[in-house]
């Protein structure tokens, strides 16, 4: 081993995020251009970098999450992805994604650096650990 | 073997090792999956990067 690196994670793949939704089952509504949320922002958790309340409600494509009854907003402005959700409990999102939606970044993530992965030739191995930490071993020879 | 180890929590939070890389050279190889995947918020180079780039100064130093 010769280093360590710590990631903040980007969503900037569409390909890995329609991946990451299929390993949830999640549904993945193309040219949705609503998701459902509460529909008031009552400023409860900060808004994304750039989008104002106004922006709310409104997506490009949206994610149907199978247990919850609000969705998550896909957005792209400049070539640049946000998920737009809403985390009221009522909405059932945090309960069935976790924290922040944390089971999603994790599928995520592991889709982009597979594709990427085998884009560029090489083997992968997945294994999951009792806690539901997913490992992917990416061979290089 | 060189080898990239992604290891994602439920939380998503990401870490990424690299194994069998000979000194600063596992930078460049797991470049293109670190670039996928984000920024970098904290990196740690192990004993072993250190160990294994004075060696190949060393060889270097005697040819």
């Amino acid at each position: 081993m010769s280093h360590v690196a710590i990631m903040d994670l980007e969503i900037k793949d569409l390909d890995a995020l329609k991946l990451a939704c299929e390993r949830l089952g999640l549904i993945w509504q193309e040219g949705k251009t609503s998701y459902v949320w509460y529909s008031r922002h009552v400023g409860d958790y900060p808004l994304p970098k750039g989008y104002t309340k106004a922006d709310l409600g409104k997506c490009t494509h949206a994610i149907t999450v199978p247990g919850a009854r609000y969705e998550i907003g896909v957005d792209i402005r400049n070539d640049q992805i946000t998920l737009l959700w809403d985390f009221y409990s009522a909405g059932g999102l945090q309960q069935v994604l976790g924290n922040n939606g944390g089971l999603l970044q994790q599928a995520y993530a592991i889709e982009v650096a597979k594709l990427k992965a085998m884009r560029e030739g090489y083997n992968c191995v997945e294994s999951v650990n009792a806690e539901g930490e997913i490992e992917l071993e990416i061979q290089m020879q | 073997m060189k080898k990239i180890i992604v290891k994602v929590t439920k939380e998503g939070k990401v870490t990424v090792k690299t194994e069998g890389f000979s000194g600063s050279s596992c930078m460049e190889g797991s470049k293109f999956i670190e670039e996928a995947l984000g920024s970098t918020s904290s990196m740690e180079h192990t004993n072993e990067y250190y160990q294994e780039s004075e060696m190949t100064e060393d060889t270097c130093l005697k040819q």
